[in-house]
C-alpha cells in the first residue's frame, strides 16, 4: 500500500485544483465563443478556485520541503563526529590494505 | 605569553557541510516548485509581455518568506550569506525556464487553443 503524506496530499490537491481551473477556464471561454463575446476577464468563482488551489499547492511544498538546520558549529559543544566532516581528515579504509607491497609486475607472456 | 591587550584571535566556526546542503536543498526545491506553481497560475490568468517575469520574481521573493517562516531568523546561521537566501537558484535555468515552460503551455491550452 502506497503512504502519501499529507503534505503531499495538500501538493496533489492544489494541483488537481489548477487543473480543474484550467478545464474550467477552457469551458468558460467556449462559452463565450458560442455566445459571440469578447473575453475581458475571468469569472470571480474560477479566480477564486485557481487563488485556492495555488495556496494549498504551495503549502504542501513548503511542508514537504522540510525543516532548515542551524549550520554554524560553536567552538562550545563540539564533539569527536565532526571529524567525518573535515574532507581533508577523512581516510579511507579497503582491501588494498590487505595486499603485501612487494608484489613484483606481471610479466608479458 | 601574549602581551597585554593584544586582541585574541577569533576561532572561526565550522560550518556543517550536511545542513547547508540540506538547507540548500530545500530553497532548491521549493523555488522551482514555486516557480512552477507561479507560471501556471500566469498562464491561466492570461497574462501575456515581460511584465509576466515580474510575477516570477514575487514569487521567488515569498520563498524568502516561507524561509523566515521555517525558523530561519539569522540567515547566515543557515544559509552561510545573505545572497545564498536571496539569489541562490532564482536565475538558474532549471526555474526560469520552468517557469516559461508552464506559462506558455497553460496560456496556450486555456486562450489559445
Amino acid at each position: 500500500m502506497v503512504r502519501v503524506s499529507t503534505a503531499g496530499l495538500l501538493t496533489l490537491s492544489g494541483l488537481a485544483g489548477l487543473v480543474h481551473t484550467t478545464f474550467a477556464v477552457i469551458q468558460y471561454r467556449q462559452l463565450l465563443k458560442l455566445s459571440q463575446e469578447e473575453f475581458e476577464a475571468l469569472p470571480a468563482t474560477i479566480v477564486l478556485e485557481l487563488c485556492i488551489s495555488t495556496i494549498v499547492a504551495l503549502l504542501g511544498a513548503y511542508i514537504l520541503a522540510g525543516p532548515i538546520k542551524v549550520i554554524v558549529m560553536p567552538a562550545k559543544g563540539r564533539n569527536m563526529d565532526i571529524g567525518s566532516l573535515r574532507t581533508d581528515l577523512v581516510s579511507f579504509n579497503m582491501r588494498s590494505r590487505a595486499m603485501p607491497l612487494d608484489i613484483p609486475p606481471l610479466q608479458p607472456h | 605569553m601574549a602581551p597585554k591587550g593584544q586582541e585574541q584571535s577569533k576561532i572561526e566556526d565550522l560550518i556543517n557541510p550536511v545542513a547547508y546542503k540540506s538547507n540548500l536543498q530545500a530553497l532548491n526545491f521549493l523555488r522551482n516548485f514555486v516557480a512552477v506553481v507561479a507560471g501556471i497560475f500566469v498562464g491561466i490568468c492570461g497574462v501575456v509581455g515581460w511584465h509576466g517575469f515580474v510575477y516570477h520574481f514575487l514569487a521567488q521573493l515569498a520563498c524568502v518568506v516561507a524561509m523566515f517562516l521555517k525558523g530561519c531568523t539569522n540567515p547566515t546561521s543557515y544559509f552561510a550569506t545573505w545572497n545564498n537566501l536571496l539569489f541562490f537558484g532564482v536565475f538558474s535555468s532549471t526555474t526560469l525556464l520552468s517557469y516559461i515552460l508552464f506559462w506558455m503551455i497553460f496560456y496556450n491550452i486555456c486562450h489559445v487553443f
